[in-house]
């Protein structure tokens, strides 16, 4: 079947396969990070909510271990989600830019391939 | 692709790319239904074990679990609180009936997600049979218009 595709658009092709791969990684990787961002805003409503008084620990590998100064922890998860919504950002625009170039791959191969070079093989070819 | 395509080739195709998409998607929900279930039952357990703490006397010896289904021995203390993650790697000190209480709000939470999710999935599965009915209608035409 690839045989009366061009080199040219064969090429389209597997970019345009290569892209769809980049697509789906980038998208998996932000809804990780959104998922990320909105844990660590529920954590910090969940510290300012808690009791002045209230014992907080924070995990250690399988350990928890009691945080004594609540206030820089709540610092130190706000920044976090800061420097994940960054990262958000950042794959926005690279889904984005993806996007654009897979749109523009699509409709050259579909353009390409509805052209008379791949439709319409030539005469000596088919005579064999 | 191919310009020679009649309409209903090509309504064919489009028909049988949304089948394949909306079967991925239905795929996709039943996991996260399995998911959303094991951890409403994390939650539950979590729940009775604080429960069942707090009602046990100090000194009382219990077992318990350091994963691989292997226990070791303990006594109650006469500190019941439990300590309840509430994300990010960090979890609160609460009195067993607060833990209880947050526990439940979790378990709501997840059942809600899990209704929700139980809802697309049903809508997934209403449209994949609709789309399946269509192909197999659109593919029976093309057989017998001599064309599949």
């Amino acid at each position: 079947m690839m045989d009366n595709i061009p080199p040219k658009v064969q090429n389209q092709i597997a970019q345009f396969q290569q892209l769809t791969q980049q697509i789906q990684i980038v998208t998996t990787q932000k809804i990780q990070l959104e998922a990320q961002v909105r844990e660590l805003e529920k954590t910090v409503e969940e510290l300012e909510k808690a009791a002045e008084d209230a014992v907080v620990f924070k995990n250690a590998g399988s350990l928890l271990i009691q945080v004594k100064d609540r206030a820089a922890l709540v610092t130190e998860l706000k920044e976090q989600k800061e420097t994940t919504e960054v990262r958000v950002k950042t794959l926005d625009r690279q889904d984005k830019h993806l996007r654009e170039r897979h749109k523009s791959l699509q409709d050259q191969i579909t353009q390409a391939l509805q052209g008379p070079a791949v439709a319409a093989p030539k005469p000596e070819s088919d005579s064999g | 692709m191919s310009p020679q395509d009649s309409p209903v080739e090509q309504q064919l195709r489009d028909n049988y790319v949304l089948l394949e998409t909306a079967k991925a998607q239905l795929d996709g929900l039943v996991k996260q239904q399995q998911l959303i279930q094991m951890a409403v039952e994390e939650h539950v357990r979590a729940r009775e074990t604080i429960k069942r703490m707090a009602a046990s006397a100090q000194g009382d010896e219990i077992l318990v679990p350091v994963g691989a289904d292997s226990y070791v021995h303990a006594k109650v203390s006469d500190n019941k609180d439990a300590a309840v993650g509430v994300g990010s790697g960090v979890a609160i000190r609460k009195a067993p009936d607060e833990a209880e209480k947050s526990l439940d709000l979790k378990i709501d939470e997840l059942s809600r997600a899990f209704k929700a999710v139980t809802d697309k999935a049903a809508q997934t599965e209403a449209l994949i049979g609709e789309l399946t009915e269509k192909v197999q209608t659109q593919y029976d035409q093309l057989q017998s218009d001599g064309k599949a």
